[in-house]
């Protein structure tokens, strides 16, 4: 979706966080790495808690983001890498994810 | 006169197109565009919810090891199936497979062994956590989540909630 040449098959899913990891682990948007993968991170719940009309305090109490968050990694990532985007997402909210993996070309 | 004769001329040369050969051309493209398509492959998907993981064992504020004198069941309090996925750091691909203590071969004995457990309809379990090498592929780590989420708890729902810890390389 962000800054991928094939889109994402949604299965009917609307609230979607996308995103694409390279081999290196690194987190692209629209072609570019992504520096502060947290940052990124960050402000994508917070404009998840915008759209649900959430505030911090929802997810201190133990509510989570209905937003799905979808990792599309290169099939030779490291799990490393991986993980520390999963666990990013979950510091900041999110708790339902679709991991899926594609090749290079794509 | 000499305009009259040029007007002529023009109304008698018109021009035609040669449907023939363009369709000929469109065919052409047609078949070259058949031949060549490639569909891409469907992308696989795994939907999961994932928690934090959480202690592998319950225990209470201020209590000493072995002090619980009520607990008569030696496995009560463990609540969390583990899995290990160790891999190879130089090519990443899984080198190891376990499921608690024990260890599995393959993914096909792994598939068998979780069926065994989930099967259980009291299998204490209300948690896995799946332990993988800081360097396996991520193509690795999915075909184990794959085999993890084809499996069925006993409510006849599928196992979709995971959470994976790191396992520094060796």
């Amino acid at each position: 979706m962000v800054g991928s040449a094939r889109p994402v098959e949604t299965h009917g899913q609307v609230d979607l966080t996308v995103l694409n990891v390279n081999s290196d682990g690194d987190l692209m948007v629209y072609g570019h790495p992504v520096k502060n993968i947290e940052g990124y991170i960050v402000r994508e719940s917070q404009s998840s808690m915008l759209a649900n009309r959430m505030t911090p305090a929802d997810l201190d109490e133990g509510k989570e983001l209905p937003t799905t968050v979808v990792i599309r990694a290169d099939r030779s990532t490291p799990f490393r890498m991986i993980n520390r985007i999963i666990k990013s997402c979950q510091d900041n909210g999110f708790r339902s994810f679709a991991l899926k993996a594609m090749n290079k070309e794509q | 006169m000499g305009k009259r004769r040029i007007k002529r001329r023009r109304s008698q040369a018109d021009v035609e197109l040669n449907l023939a050969a363009m369709l000929d051309m469109a065919f052409q493209l047609l078949a070259f565009f058949v031949l060549v398509y490639k569909p891409l492959p469907v992308e696989g998907q795994i939907s999961l919810r994932m928690p934090p993981p959480q202690a592998t064992a319950v225990v209470r504020d201020g209590q000493a090891p072995g002090q619980d004198y009520s607990n008569t069941n030696p496995i009560q309090g463990v609540n969390t199936l583990t899995i290990s996925v160790m891999a190879d750091p130089r090519t990443g691909l899984i080198s190891g497979l376990g499921v608690g203590e024990a260890q599995v071969q393959g993914l096909a004995e792994l598939d068998g062994r979780l069926r065994d457990v989930f099967s259980d309809a009291g299998n204490p379990f209300d948690q896995v956590i799946i332990q993988v090498s800081d360097s396996c592929r991520y193509e690795e780590l999915m075909k184990v989540i794959d085999v993890c989420t084809r499996q069925t708890l006993p409510d006849g729902q599928k196992l979709s909630k995971l959470s994976f810890v790191g396992l520094p390389d060796q």
